[in-house]
């Protein structure tokens, strides 16, 4: 952790027309850190990865990224958006979608190089997915889907990865799978994880981010009684679906008779689709 | 069946049926991808402001329709940029302003009676030679386009986010897409009329959807199921004396829903598709 890749300072931002999503947001993540960005829905959680993208740009302050504006290394970002269900009727294989993430760096036409399918394979048999390359990707389970994402935020060797919501409309093995899959990626690149779901901060982050409306930044992975006010108010500090490796994942509830425990929750973890902040 | 291919009008109306099958391959698949469908519906609608124009201006009819028709799928870029929600109700107005004007312009065109049902359900039989060029020059264009842009074009189908993340030119590409649609809607009136665009511009891709596994070959098939549907709508209109225009989308159609019984009864939907 010896030099920041990403600097954001004094970053206002709102879309048009509407009230500022973010204010004075400060964050610095360090080379090598694995970031939870955590916040509830509409805090500005994707927002602020769309600026660091370089897809959005602020009204106020500053954001560098790798030591310039984000625009300029797109190269060296690999992004893995949240699956919204778009582009469901394209007919495309598992390696057609790996290969999207040379865009950018290819020629046109309909040709690949033999040297980019190398690199795509070596992408998707990286998350485990080679042998599904000929397949169609609307063929594939959530947990398949997400993998052959992330190869194509993987094929063109970031510094940095961003991935939104990555788990979202993925079974409960499948997500500690990818969350594995993360940490090993953590050796080689920093990453920046944006989630309502708190299971992360258990499993590979290093440090956590809470967006809402502005950033906290804590480098410890741990998930405070503040953390959880300013996330989710104060009357609903039981949100939590905490997962640690281990045979039966343990769930704290708040204690009997404790008010504002959200009875919608359910099931293991936030349902797919819930994570639309903006749209 | 083949010496009906001696009459000029016979083989100009095959030349243009398979001519606008390409652009309807080509095409239909991106706006069925893309979900575009509305918006080509509005085009083929606004085009009949370009017919009015040209006969109230005295300008030639197809190249001005073609321009009207561009301009339309340009502004309807234009007001899709930030995404299809915002801009439902333009489309509709654009969708019926376009036609008003068409017909008012006509209405103000002194002494010319036009043939309203030619552009409504297409007139293949009457394709001059003109225009026969003119939609092979488009569809040469049409393809090197998509060629040139193939990968863009993938990825802004798929993901534009994330496209834009690659330095694809989202914009650009968008508003390409739509002068594309417009241009090719023009080409396809000729063949099946403004009413019935729409259905050779998504039957095709529609039925080669599932079948396809990269958007090049569902292009490639779609391309082939609209001159197949062409061609066999056009010998039906010829055997039985039938409207052109009918006679191919009711083949269409007919060969769309015996594709949706046969993989209902054989399970061989593929997910997702």
């Amino acid at each position: 952790m010896s030099e920041p890749v990403i600097e954001v300072r004094d970053l206002d931002f709102g879309y048009e027309g509407g009230p500022d999503i973010l204010q004075g947001a400060h964050l610095t993540v360090m080379r090598g850190d694995y970031v939870a960005v955590l916040g509830p829905n509409g805090g500005g959680k994707s927002t602020l990865l769309k600026l660091l993208l370089g897809l959005l740009e602020p009204d106020a302050g500053t954001v560098r990224v790798l030591g310039g504006p984000p625009a300029r290394v797109t190269d060296k970002l690999g992004y893995m958006p949240q699956y919204s269900g778009m582009g469901r009727e394209l007919p495309a294989r598992v390696i057609d979608i790996a290969l999207m993430g040379l865009l950018g760096g290819t020629g046109k036409g309909f040709h690949w190089t033999r040297d980019e399918h190398k690199r795509a394979e070596r992408a998707l048999d990286r998350v485990g997915v080679l042998h599904l390359k000929d397949r169609r990707i609307s063929g594939l389970s959530g947990g398949q889907r997400q993998r052959a994402f992330i190869a194509r935020a993987l094929v063109s060797d970031p510094q940095i990865l961003f991935l939104d919501e990555p788990t979202a409309s993925v079974d409960a093995e499948g997500r500690c799978a990818l969350l594995e899959l993360l940490v090993e990626l953590n050796r080689e690149m920093s990453i920046i994880y944006v989630s309502h779901d708190l299971s992360v901060v258990a499993s590979g982050a290093h440090s956590v981010a809470c967006v809402n409306g502005s950033v906290h930044f804590h480098p410890r992975p741990e998930i405070t009684r503040e953390m959880l006010t300013m996330m989710y108010g104060d009357k609903h500090t039981c949100p939590v679906e905490v997962f640690t490796h281990g045979d039966v994942p343990h769930r704290v509830v708040p204690h009997h008779g404790a008010p504002g425990c959200c009875p919608d929750r359910e099931g293991p973890g936030p349902e797919s689709g819930g994570g639309s902040d903006h749209d | 069946m083949i010496e009906v291919l001696s009459y000029e009008f016979m083989r100009n109306a095959l030349y243009a049926g398979l001519l606008a099958s390409l652009a309807c391959g080509v095409i239909g698949t991106l706006v069925v991808v893309n979900r575009i469908v509305f918006l080509a519906g509005a085009v083929a609608h606004a085009a009949y402001g370009g017919v009015g124009l040209a006969y109230f201006m005295g300008w030639p009819v197809l190249p001005c329709t073609m321009g009207f028709s561009v301009a339309a799928g340009g502004l309807l870029a234009g007001a899709t940029v930030r995404g299809m929600d915002r801009a439902d109700r333009f489309i509709g107005a654009l969708w019926a302003g376009g036609m008003a004007l068409g017909i008012l312009l006509l209405d103000f065109t002194p002494g010319y009676n036009v043939d309203l049902m030619s552009f409504l359900f297409g007139s293949i039989m009457a394709v001059p030679r003109a225009d026969i060029w003119m939609m092979l020059a488009l569809d040469v264009v049409i393809v090197a386009l998509v060629m040139y842009f193939y990968k863009d074009f993938m990825a802004l189908s798929f993901d534009r986010e994330f496209a834009a993340t690659r330095g694809t030119p989202v914009l650009l590409l968008h508003f390409l897409m739509l002068a594309m649609v417009g241009a090719s809607v023009v080409m396809i009136i000729r063949v099946v009329g403004l009413i019935l665009v729409i259905a050779l511009l998504t039957i095709p891709p529609g039925i080669a959807l599932p079948r396809a596994r990269t958007l090049g070959g569902m292009m490639a098939l779609s391309t082939v199921l609209a001159a197949l549907f062409c061609m066999a709508g056009l010998a039906l209109s010829y055997a039985l004396n039938l409207t052109s225009g009918a006679a191919i989308i009711g083949v269409a159609v007919v060969v769309q829903a015996l594709d949706a019984a046969w993989r209902k009864v054989f399970h061989r939907r593929e997910s997702g598709a």
